[in-house]
């Protein structure tokens, strides 16, 4: 034991194992740019990630052709009962359609709505892990991103921006437990705090926590940012109620949200840089 | 060239792993494919090749997932040390022991990396955790490890074959 001690290979592994440590409090440190190393692999990676990602996406795809032909009849009659339903939403919708560009012109007059400045970025990678909800977008510092911006896609919102190197940046999203988003319930005012929880982000839900005694929030409820917290910028849609229990014996409500985002299938983004 | 050839296979596992990764995923769940490479090769190799191969891995893992950046280098580099510090005194080459010392192992790592993410910061939910993350992910990860030894084992003996032509 004595010679291992003394060996060559004990030397070495102390000086990579402190060499490590030095970088691990490096990376605690606030930056705005990842170190030269982190950036440098992200750089070369990310375009092979996208190359493979793209190909497995291919492959999904080819596969799904060969799906049964009694599939397809299940599904044939399910889409045909389906559209009849979406002929009677669609003449309701019709007519709260004109209702809605009524009001809507109303509005417009009232609404002073900031422009918001936007960068759009593909899915290169995504977590490959089994603890985070995280993944890779294939732009960073030289198309404007900054550390602490909303992405958001066409559904709502998705997160924010972790970390960023020259072309890539990574994203954490809503679902992930390092997430706290402040929230507002649309219909009622209600403010509240949505979380990430590792229990429900398997489902694509999240927390909404310290809502207060007197909320009066209800299932299906729209959830919107509330623009505290100094990320994200208020209005942007987070999901819906899912279920409210009201815990008479706490200091607070909870309640889980249906996220608007459906987390397994996101390719592209926007980042909100302005 | 054997170490090129190692480094190679870990590069390439560690990239389909984060690309086709999601393909693979049962019910959110994937196995680590460089993690079970290193094991592999951990088994047949010695402390200071494996401990390299190992860091290696962690340092991708590190640059692409981590949190901290250092963390799953450290976590991946002694894995793999004690690994072959072990399998240098007992190891006989079986599909059996490199299935079992990759369930052991992943389940070491991935409960580590749970500790280190969850319970210091005074969350999670240690039972919940296991049963639905550390354990399936370790078995996964055997499976697939089952299912690829003998091209690991091919791959692996590359480079050393290749040494011994020469």
């Amino acid at each position: 034991m004595n010679n291992f001690f003394r060996s060559k290979f004990f030397i070495v592994l102390i000086i990579i194992t402190l060499l490590i440590f030095a970088l691990m409090i490096l990376s605690t440190i606030s930056r705005d740019k990842e170190n030269f190393a982190e950036d440098g692999v992200g750089i070369v990676v990310t375009p092979v990630q996208r190359f493979f990602y793209s190909i497995g996406t291919s492959t999904q795809n080819f596969f799904e052709r060969f799906r049964s032909i009694a599939d397809y009849r299940q599904e044939n009659e399910t889409l045909k009962s389906r559209v009849k339903e979406l002929e009677e939403d669609s003449r309701k919708l019709y007519t709260l359609q004109n209702e809605n560009e009524r009001l809507k012109s109303l509005l417009q007059l009232q609404e002073d709505k900031a422009e918001l400045k936007t960068v759009a970025a593909k899915v290169s990678a995504k977590d490959a892990g089994n603890w985070y909800y995280d993944f890779t977008i294939n732009r960073g510092t030289s198309s404007g991103i900054k550390k602490k911006q909303p992405v958001i896609n066409p559904d709502g919102l998705v997160g924010y921006v972790s970390e960023v190197g020259t072309t890539w940046a990574k994203v954490i999203t809503i679902i992930d437990e390092a997430s706290s988003v402040g929230a507002i319930i649309n219909r009622t005012g209600d403010r509240a705090i949505v979380e990430g929880n590792l229990e429900l982000s398997e489902d694509g839900t999240c927390k909404l926590a310290y809502i207060s005694k007197g909320a009066s929030m209800t299932v299906g409820d729209y959830v919107e940012t509330s623009g505290l917290g100094g990320i994200y910028p208020a209005g942007l849609l987070i999901g819906r109620v899912k279920n409210f229990t009201a815990d008479e014996q706490g200091l607070y409500h909870n309640a889980v949200v249906e996220t608007a985002v459906n987390f397994e299938k996101i390719d592209e983004v926007l980042v909100i840089i302005d | 060239m054997k170490y090129t050839v190692r480094a190679a296979a870990i590069i390439f596992a560690f990239i389909l792993e984060c690309t086709w990764g999601s393909f693979l995923n049962i019910q959110g769940i994937s196995p680590c494919l460089a993690f079970a490479l290193v094991i592999m090769i951990a088994l047949e190799s010695e402390p200071l090749e494996s401990g390299l191969l190992g860091l290696l891995a962690g340092v991708l893992t590190d640059v692409l997932w981590g949190r901290v950046f250092g963390f799953n280098a450290l976590l991946f580099m002694y894995a793999a040390i004690l690994i072959s510090f072990i399998s240098g005194e007992f190891y006989k080459k079986s599909e059996f022991v490199t299935v079992w010392t990759t369930f052991l192992m992943t389940v070491l790592v991935q409960f580590i990396s749970y500790i280190f993410t969850y319970t210091v910061w005074g969350t999670g939910n240690l039972p919940y955790a296991l049963f639905r993350y550390v354990i399936p992910v370790a078995a996964y990860t055997s499976v697939v490890q089952l299912l690829l030894y003998k091209p690991f084992e091919v791959l692996i003996a590359f480079g050393v074959e290749r040494r011994g032509r020469q």
